[in-house]
């Protein structure tokens, strides 16, 4: 009997041992794989709500049939001020066209962000990624990084470094003929 | 009499007005107050580099809002959790006790834990003590015994 009970403990420390050992397994392979995964480049665009840093919310979910640019900066990136007027333009001319531009400050602080946006007379929707939600979804690797999404909600093309105003209307125009 | 109770009337107003000003006046913090902090934040641009060793232009952002928040009377365990909260617990150079993030706290040691188990289990089952085989040990001992008679029996027939 008492043997019984002690085989019977045993198992069960063993069961315990290897659930743990796998579960970590898992949880080191989870890691892993996204890591690898590097940045979106296609397929349906992840849900996200953006607050604005004049207090307006957006979510993703809600501007479907809309053309939706999202673009991710800092006020520190030296890059991002490439296309910081290029942006606002693309913004002025498109925005009457069914076509969106959210901003999303990346690891930036509030006053220079807001600075930054100022320099550049930026209009468009502008706003902080708290606790860095939204770059994750993406897998961002730096900034400033784009994204077009079509008005279907799937992702269409997505630029690592500075855009031009160029590259952006042709595939703008092509999106909305 | 009089005079002398609205002079001291006057003094106290005085006295406390001063005390009010110095308590309101902001504390300025000094470069290691904010390196104390910084030194326990990474920004996630410029990974496995702490904020205080780090010269970026996001880093030196980063700082001088430490010295802001400093400045406003904010207390260092105050400004980590603000950081946190505003760019995400992987600035921390250690991450929080509580919640789902103490299991990063729980796990190694549940793996130290499982693999001390693990060795002891195998090397327990694989030397047999000597009160669960007895007689094996005996046994041996009279065989030896044996031996060492019949070595010395055959030398002496050498002899």
């Amino acid at each position: 009997m008492e043997i019984n009970t002690k085989k019977h403990t045993n198992k069960l420390v063993g069961f315990f041992v290897w659930c743990l050992l796998i579960s970590l397994l898992v949880f080191v392979a989870i890691g892993m794989f996204q890591t690898s995964l590097g940045p979106l480049r296609s397929g349906k665009v992840p849900n996200f709500s953006l607050q604005t840093f004049d207090g307006k919310t957006y979510n993703l979910n809600k501007l479907n049939g809309k053309i939706i640019v999202i673009n991710f900066w800092a006020s520190w990136c030296e890059p991002c001020k490439e296309e910081a007027s290029d942006l606002e333009q693309i913004w002025l001319d498109y925005k009457s066209r069914d076509v969106i531009l959210l901003g999303i400050g990346y690891a930036d602080t509030k006053v220079e962000a807001l600075d930054y946006l100022r320099t550049w007379n930026i209009t468009y929707p502008n706003g902080p990624d708290i606790g860095t939600k939204i770059s994750r979804l993406f897998r961002i690797r730096g900034v400033p990084e784009t994204y077009i999404v079509s008005n279907d909600g799937y992702i269409i093309k997505s630029f690592v470094g500075p855009v031009t105003y160029k590259t952006l209307t042709t595939i703008l125009d092509k999106l909305l003929q | 009499m009089k005079i002398l109770q609205k002079a001291l009337g006057i003094i106290l107003i005085l006295f406390f007005s001063n005390t009010n000003i110095v308590l309101s006046m902001d504390h300025i913090p000094t470069d290691d107050e904010i390196n104390n902090i910084s030194k326990d934040l990474y920004c996630p641009v410029c990974e496995n580099i702490p904020l205080d060793a780090c010269g970026t232009q996001a880093c030196i952002q980063w700082r001088n809002t430490i010295g802001q928040l400093l400045s406003e009377g904010w207390s260092p365990d105050e400004i980590k959790t603000h950081f946190a909260t505003q760019y995400g617990i992987q600035v921390l150079s250690e991450p929080p006790k509580t919640g789902f993030h103490a299991l990063l706290w729980l796990l190694p040691l549940a793996c130290l834990l499982t693999g001390l188990f693990i060795l002891i289990k195998t090397f327990s089952s694989k030397k047999p003590s000597e009160h669960e085989h007895p007689s094996e040990n005996k046994r041996h001992t009279n065989l030896n015994d044996y031996h060492i008679n019949q070595i010395e029996k055959d030398l002496q027939q050498w002899k």
